[in-house]
Formats: structure tokens, C-alpha cells, sequence
């Protein structure tokens, strides 16, 4: 189970061996995912149309450019920069770096789950053993998990308010 | 966090009444999706646009309860930019001009 708490460098994440194998190697794929995966439903959650209208989208499109892809490519170089090392489980996430990793984290799951075809009513269910995408809706909530204890553990507890 | 880095200047060509259309602002709407959580749209909320956590929730509750929220408005310019952060969040962000 991951482990979180604030400290002055920034956020640190304890991760089990298996856990840290596992962000590195969803890492590895939303790397992939962002390199080769052009088309499809997929991309197109993880850079939406901003407008209906075919003209207005054309424009903004042209207007940010690749600007968006090199945003979530540095955010994923923010998060992989600190999985580099083999079987090392303990990463300090910076200040700098927090958004990256919110937003890094997000986009993996929002893939995976846009993969699957998740709904609302299956994302609040038990995951059933027996169903044929266990493994992509357990990672779904484990990567949850990791978001709102990183965001839990950055809080600042204000007087009688629970960190959260 | 790095501020998007879309051009500042978009050069618009008055059509019709010129007044009434710059008058009106563009709407940045955040709409439902079932993967984001309740808890990290809230925390986007506040970040994004320092609101109160108190608004911000209540946004989110509006996007989760009726499907989307207009998260924010102003000239173009700004409602792309803010739509351009949100989509870096994962935010299902698209924007509309005020009726």
C-alpha cells in the first residue's frame, strides 16, 4: 500500500517493489500511448475538442499546436525522472513537480479507462474477480489511491479542518 | 506548473453589431466524465482558479449532478487558456460563447 507524507522537500511516496514495477511500467505504456496512438477514442480524452463548431476548433487547434502534447510529455518525464532507478520505492515529489505527477497520473487513468469503457456505475463497484477487465479497473482505483493521498498529504491542515 | 504556452493575441474580425460581440464572454464549461474523481476536480477547481474550496466543490457537485458547469468566463483569449489548463488536467473542458 502506498505510503504519504508532507515533508519539507515535497511529498514522500512510499511504494511497495510491486507497486513501483507497476507505475513504471504504466508509465512505459502511456508513453507508447502518447507516441503512436494518434487517433481514437483515447486521444481524443486526453486532448478533447475545446469547441463544437469544425472552424473555431481548427483554429485553436492550430493556435496550441503541439503545446498540449509537450505539456503531458513533461509531465511524464516529471514522474518517470523519479522511477528511474531499479527497485527504488521511496520517491520525493517536489513542489515543482506535484501538478505533473496529478495530471500524469490522471491522463493514465482516464486512458485505461476510456480503454475499458468504464461508466460511472462500474467505476463506484466492487471489481469482481471474474470480470475480463479486473486488472485495468483494479489499476484504476489503485492509481485513484495514489491521487488522493498525494493531494491528502500536500494539504495543509488548516485550525480544526482535517487535512485533506 | 507552467502556464500554457498558446499565443496571447488572437485577432478577431468584428462581424455585425462589434459591441455587443465583444460583449459577450466566453463560457468555460467542465463536463461529467466517470473517471475523474470528485475529490481531484475539486482540488483542480481550487488550483486552477483559487477559488474557495467551498466553491470549488460546489462546482463539482454541479458538474457531477447535472453534467457539467460553467467553471469560468471571459474574452476568448483567457477562456482558452483556462481550457487549455484544464485539459492538461484532464479535465473534460470545452467552451461556448454566452447567449
Amino acid at each position: 500500500m502506498p505510503d504519504f507524507s508532507a515533508n519539507r522537500d515535497g511529498v514522500e511516496l512510499k511504494l511497495d517493489p510491486d507497486e513501483s514495477r507497476l507505475l513504471k511500467q504504466l508509465t512505459t505504456e502511456y508513453a507508447s500511448l502518447l507516441r503512436d496512438e494518434r487517433t481514437g477514442p483515447v486521444r481524443d480524452r486526453l486532448f478533447p475538442a475545446a469547441y463544437d463548431d469544425a472552424k473555431d476548433e481548427a483554429a485553436y487547434k492550430d493556435l496550441i499546436g503541439e503545446s498540449l502534447e509537450q505539456h503531458k510529455l513533461e509531465a511524464l518525464e516529471a514522474v518517470t525522472k523519479r522511477l528511474s532507478k531499479r527497485g527504488r520505492t521511496v520517491v520525493t515529489i517536489t513542489d515543482d513537480d506535484f501538478e505533473a505527477w496529478l495530471q500524469c497520473i490522471t491522463d493514465m487513468r482516464l486512458a485505461i479507462g476510456t480503454r475499458v469503457g468504464v461508466d460511472e456505475e462500474r467505476m463506484s463497484e466492487h471489481v469482481s474477480p471474474r470480470d475480463p477487465d479486473a486488472n485495468a479497473l483494479a489499476i484504476i482505483h489503485w492509481l485513484a489511491w495514489l491521487t488522493e493521498g498525494l493531494i491528502e498529504a500536500r494539504a495543509t491542515p488548516q485550525p480544526g479542518e482535517a487535512a485533506r | 506548473m507552467s502556464a500554457p504556452t498558446i499565443a496571447p493575441e488572437r485577432i478577431d474580425v468584428p462581424a455585425g453589431d462589434e459591441t455587443t460581440e465583444r460583449d459577450r464572454p466566453w463560457l468555460v464549461v467542465v463536463h461529467n466524465d466517470p473517471i475523474n474523481l470528485m475529490s481531484y476536480v475539486t482540488y483542480v477547481f481550487q488550483k486552477v482558479f483559487s477559488y474557495s474550496r467551498e466553491k470549488a466543490h460546489k462546482l463539482m457537485l454541479q458538474v457531477h449532478n447535472e453534467g457539467k458547469a460553467i467553471v469560468s468566463s471571459g474574452p476568448r483569449e483567457k477562456a482558452e487558456a483556462d481550457c487549455f489548463t484544464l485539459h492538461s488536467y484532464g479535465l473534460w473542458a470545452t467552451l461556448t460563447r454566452d447567449a
